[in-house]
């Protein structure tokens, strides 16, 4: 035991002054001598422990709604494709092809085998889609099946005949995906979502409600199988013997350690007990300065309750506040390095070959990074006077509602205090645990919101929320223009027509305001240099290890 | 003695079924949805779940569903935990809290009373101030950062113990001292203060008059009638502590039911908060009723039943 | 249960004059006050303890008047700073000067702290009186009672409390109120059940004290050495408790600080910035040691068994 604690020590020093050398925020660069790297590879235990601080939920994958259990679930199971390492590759498929029209997606699958041994069939794949779909189920994840023909239809119970969807299995090895409409993202829905897994029929059958509650009522058919899942406490993955592909997956067990307090973490980083670490807060950073950091996924922006009778229903004031706040600043004390300061309602890492949308189709508020005091001051006054007062402290009472993580709170503090030292704006802040903040949010109780989202696949995730009556239209926001432009993009089926209605849809929010976008924050992960080909996809919660390695 | 205990079952029953009662309706009267995380869910999506879950329903008949369910022995599925039962949850996370209780107290209680009782017979000597201290400090260095502070100590500069997780004896060392220590400085300070109160009672003059030794005077009399407080606080205290501590099994990082007191309720997990305040509740009404038997044991001038 | 309606005064509880000693003493002039106060002054460690409260307590009145900073002025520029002759105690992460900010938490924390502790022991001690002196149905249904609610969740109650009442100091020592009187009315009514047996009291009840009498006068005030440790002992339980519910959201809103806060944020980052962590946490400890010290001074004068 000591020995190896010697060793471990001895390697982690070597490992920390090799880190402290090389660039840290930069992936791994390939090593030039490819043999010699085998050669190691075959001596050193293919083992890789991580450590994150929740446990996943669930495998049942219709139910699967949070980053953990998509983490696991990409490992222990496969979709007809993959998302993997910025790009899509093929799954369960073996190759896809389209139609002329652009509708119909026919999927050829290969012969793979569930862990068991049993064939992977077309089947499952219906089996599972129509299964999330199906109402009786209780699934929350069916946004993404969107743009499938009848997919919501049958979801909102206005058809019931699950042969109506688009989604069937032609034969053992043929599946068949009818589009409602031509949808240029569709195959990166396919591959990003975290729901198009297939399922065992039996297995569902068997357990009944149970089913995905632990490692007895899952079967995948991914790279590794779930050996052991002691819940809140670890989670081990083994080789997979039967994966189609198993020769490319170097890794014989993977194991993560459920560690819910982040110094505790830290801590079994500092000792090797972990390889790596899923995630860490900004202000840990400071202790690892090779720490890696990956952007994209996740947009932050401040909601304002624009609804009428509300004090931000006047324009100049949302303009006022969004105008005066420093996201550089704020952004580098609270996030951690590599978070973007945003200026549009499109995430910039949408991207088509290779060239982010924003870059084709620019749009920006006009704030810059570190805020314009001067035009904030003129829009406050305007807004003053708008409202019938004579000074800024007749201004109703401003609440702003944060949910109750260290991060959001050090934002809304930042914010807080910025808006009183330039504007003299007095906000309250009212922290919330998540589904009271989340409930006046919907309810309209609030003033100011930040609202944190995934930015998801295409680029009008988010702009399409903000139409009249939409669900997602949190600042109660209306403009007919706005959603004459939206309407427009949901009818276009080529990506040049459905952006230009896109970008004049944006222009309107951006200009108007009653959101203001703030910064496309990071996500800082630890990971010692012996592991190679490790890689954060751009989804939150989709740390890839399957075809890492250890090279020590 | 037998009708005493039979009665007392029954006011038990009602007591939990109360306890259920009141808890089932004031949770329901706190706003916020269940399904939410901090993936915003719509209006629609969340009615679409309510109604899955059956959250939709009267109240009362929700009320009367759960329990008639409970009376069965069946506390639902966790709405978090998707597919998992609060039972299957329980009985799996159970076990380890309260093993991490039992080894606390097992260390805190008995050297809790005797240091209170030696602090309380030297009292206002060097040994007295430094029981003193010592558990001002136990409480008042609360567990996150004492848990913290070992970790840093045993763990990290040392490394002669585990860092975290619940695997072995060793694992369980720093957590047990972590928890035992707020234990410890609790029972010193209470078992010191009602010492010094037995102290100067008439019999223990009378007893010292008599002749009686030190020893016999402190074991047969002190601490005898100095225990009333103390099992008091027992109750209580080994109900919750065999509950889990939210705190040291978040620092480390064990597999406990004290995450989800904490968790449950601020996720507005209804299902399981409600299995939790039962399973708790039974627990402390069987301490409670031990404790007043108790009572007539250690002093028989106490009569509870009259 | 006649008597419920008795105002509780705070003298109820100091005077205890217990007929069975009394006799011992009579031969002293000095009242049982000025003989209280006397033993007091005596107690050295008690008058050391009394002058580190009021230092405390002058300190955070004073600092915060004049100090360059205020607690919610923050320069992101200068964030985490250790120490310094600009910043005595440092900032913290969002660049706050933190020696104004424990001063400044320490009128919150002492305050939630104090009257968070005091006011559930004083309704624990008369509920708990009246429990264990009636004892039977009474003793029964209070019992059952504080079983109930001891067992619903605090955080329910207070989640409630928040979200109706508000949120800052005075609905917190409300919920404090309502949550934290239990535990002290058990330990009262567990002494009270043993009293009441005793010698003094039945003669007392022999010669026709009404039950009012009996309690206030004779039965809690030989309870209040127990109630005050633990009085003691609820002032950093209470710091802590806020502390933890400011940090899910529940307690005092910022941009207002508490050592409770304080220490909970340095938790978060004493690898990094032990500063951070140790300052509140060694002035919640000098300042719980004093409350300590001066608690048990303060038991010991007033316990009328323990004057030689």
């Amino acid at each position: 035991m000591k020995r190896f604690i010697a060793l471990a020590l001895t390697s982690l020093l070597l490992f920390m002054l090799i880190g402290c050398s090389s660039t840290a925020t930069e992936p791994e660069e390939p090593t030039v001598s490819e043999t010699q790297e085998a050669g190691d590879v075959s001596e050193t235990a293919q083992e890789f422990t991580f450590g994150g601080r929740n446990d996943m939920q669930t495998l049942d994958v219709s139910m699967m709604n949070e980053e953990m259990s998509a983490l696991v679930m990409y490992a222990v199971n496969e979709g007809l494709i993959r998302y993997s390492n910025g790009t899509v590759v093929m799954g369960i498929a073996e190759d896809y092809s389209v139609s002329d029209n652009g509708k119909i997606y026919t999927f050829k699958l290969r012969d793979a085998l569930w862990s068991d041994g049993q064939p992977v069939r077309a089947y499952d794949f219906e089996y599972s889609f129509l299964r999330t779909l199906n109402p009786e189920t209780g699934s929350s994840q069916v946004d993404e099946f969107d743009s499938i023909l009848n997919a919501k239809a049958y979801y909102n119970g206005e058809i019931t005949d699950p042969r109506e969807v688009g989604i069937k299995a032609l034969d053992d090895k043929t599946l068949e995906i009818t589009l409602e409409r031509k949808d240029p993202f569709f195959i990166l829905h396919l591959a990003q979502g975290i729901n198009f897994y297939p399922i065992r029929e039996d297995y569902v059958e068997e357990f009944e409600a149970d089913y995905g509650a632990g490692v007895d009522s899952f079967i995948g058919c991914g790279p590794f199988v779930l050996t052991d899942w002691a819940q809140s406490s670890s989670i081990v993955m083994e080789k997979n013997e039967n994966y189609w592909n198993k020769d490319s997956v170097k890794l014989d067990k993977v194991t993560q350690l459920i560690v819910p307090d982040e110094n505790t973490l830290a801590g079994m980083y500092d000792l090797g007990e972990v390889d790596a670490i899923y995630s860490i807060s900004a202000v840990q950073t400071a202790l690892y300065p090779d720490f890696r950091s990956k952007i994209g996924g996740t947009l932050q922006y401040l909601s304002f309750n624009s609804r009428s009778g509300q004090v931000f229903e006047n324009m100049n004031l949302r303009k006022a506040l969004s105008y005066a706040i420093d996201r550089k600043t704020i952004l580098g004390a609270v996030a951690p390095a590599g978070s973007e300061v945003a200026d549009s309602m499109i995430d910039p890492s949408i991207m088509v070959d290779g060239i982010p949308l924003t870059k084709t189709y620019p749009n920006t508020t006009g704030i810059p990074p570190e805020g314009d005091i001067e035009n904030a001051k003129k829009y406050l006054e305007s807004a003053i006077s708008e409202l019938g007062l004579s000074s800024v402290s007749e201004l109703p009472p401003i609440t702003y509602v944060a949910m109750d993580s260290p991060a959001h709170r050090q934002f809304a503090e930042a914010l807080q205090a910025r808006w009183k030292e330039v504007l003299e704006v007095n906000v309250e802040l009212s922290i919330l645990p998540v589904p009271q903040a989340i409930g006046a949010l919907l309810s309209g109780e609030f003033d100011i919101f930040l609202v944190s989202v995934s930015t998801g696949v295409s680029p009008d995730t988010l702009l399409k929320g903000y139409t009249i009556g939409n669900g997602n239209n949190y600042s109660g926001w209306e403009n007919q223009q706005y959603d004459e432009f939206i309407n427009a993009a949901a009818s276009e089926e080529e990506l040049d027509d459905i952006m230009k209605a896109l970008q004049q849809a944006e222009a309107i929010i951006l200009d108007e305001a009653p959101v203001a976008p703030l910064w496309l924050p990071g996500t800082a992960y630890l990971c010692r240099d012996y592991v190679k080909d490790l890689y954060y996809g751009r989804q939150t919660g989709s740390m890839e290890f399957i075809y890492s390695y250890i090279q020590k | 003695m037998a009708k005493y205990i039979a009665k007392r079952l029954l006011i038990s029953l009602i007591t939990i079924w109360l306890l259920a009662t009141i808890t089932f309706f004031l949770l329901r009267t706190l706003p916020g949805n269940p399904f939410q995380s901090e993936q915003i869910l719509t209006v629609e999506m969340e009615q679409k779940m309510m109604s899955y879950y059956g959250l939709d329903k009267p109240l009362m008949e929700q009320y009367f569903t759960y329990i008639s369910n409970l009376l069965k022995g069946d506390m639902g599925y966790s709405l978090k935990y998707t597919n998992r039962t609060v039972n299957s949850i329980i009985k799996s996370t159970f076990p380890i809290s309260a093993e991490l209780g039992l080894r606390a107290l097992a260390l805190a209680l008995p050297l809790g009373l005797f240091l209170g009782v030696l602090s309380a017979k030297k009292r206002a000597t060097v040994v007295d101030y430094t029981c003193v201290f010592i558990s001002v400090l136990g409480v008042s260095i609360p567990s996150f950062i004492l848990g913290s502070f070992l970790q840093y100590i045993f763990a990290l500069k040392l490394q002669i113990l585990p860092m975290a997780q619940w695997k072995s004896t060793l694992h369980t060392i720093l957590p047990t001292v972590a928890l035992a220590l707020s234990l410890l400085a609790t029972l010193t300070r209470v078992m010191r203060a009602s010492t010094l109160e037995v102290i100067s009672q008439d019999y223990v003059k009378t007893a010292k008059a008599k002749g009686l030794n030190e020893f016999e005077i402190t074991w047969s009399h002190q601490i005898r009638n100095s225990m009333v407080p103390i099992l008091t606080m027992l109750g209580p205290m080994v109900a919750s502590v065999l509950m889990g501590t939210f705190v040291v099994e978040k620092i480390f990082a064990i597999p406990g039911l004290g995450q989800h007191f904490v968790n449950s309720i601020t996720g507005l997990d209804y299902t399981m908060t409600m299995g939790l305040v039962v399973f708790y509740g039974s627990f402390m009404v069987a301490a409670n009723f031990l404790v007043d038997i108790a009572y007539g044991i250690v002093d028989p001038r106490i009569r509870i039943n009259k | 249960m006649e008597k419920n309606n008795i105002v509780y005064q705070a003298d109820d509880f100091l005077f205890t004059d217990n007929d069975e000693d009394f006799d011992s003493y009579s031969g002293k002039s000095l009242s049982y006050w000025s003989d209280a106060r006397r033993r007091l002054f005596k107690n050295k460690l008690a008058m050391i303890s009394l002058f580190f409260i009021i230092l405390i307590f002058i300190l955070s009145l004073v600092i915060p008047l004049i100090s360059p900073y205020t607690y919610e002025q923050q320069n992101l520029l200068n964030i985490n700073t250790p120490p310094s002759a600009q910043h005595i105690f440092g900032t913290d992460s969002l660049g706050r000067d933190l020696w104004v900010r424990v001063w400044y938490g320490a009128r919150v924390s002492l305050a939630v702290g104090i009257f968070g502790s005091i006011i559930p022991s004083l309704i624990g001690v008369v509920i708990g009186g009246i429990s264990g002196y009636f004892g039977g149905k009474v003793d029964m249904i209070i019992m059952r009672a504080i079983d109930i609610i001891m067992c619903v969740p605090s955080m329910i109650y207070v989640i409630l409390i928040m979200l109706y009442i508000g949120s800052g100091p005075i609905p917190l020592i409300i919920s404090f109120a309502l949550t934290g009187w239990m535990g002290t009315a058990r330990n009262v009514r567990g002494l009270v059940l043993q009293l009441k047996e005793r010698e003094f009291v039945l003669a007392s009840k022999a010669l026709g004290a009404s039950s009012s009498s009996l309690i206030f006068s004779h039965l809690i005030p030989n309870t209040l050495g127990i109630v005050i440790v633990s009085m003691t002992m609820g002032v950093p339980s209470a710091i802590f408790q806020e502390a933890y519910l400011s940090f899910i959201g529940l307690g005092i809103a910022p941009p207002i600080s508490s050592w409770g806060q304080l220490a909970n944020l340095g938790t978060a980052v004493f690898r990094i910035y032990p500063y951070q962590l140790l300052i509140p946490a060694v002035m919640i400890s000098i300042t719980m040691l004093s409350f300590n010290l001066f608690g048990d001074g303060l038991r010991d004068a007033l316990d009328p068994k323990l004057r030689n």
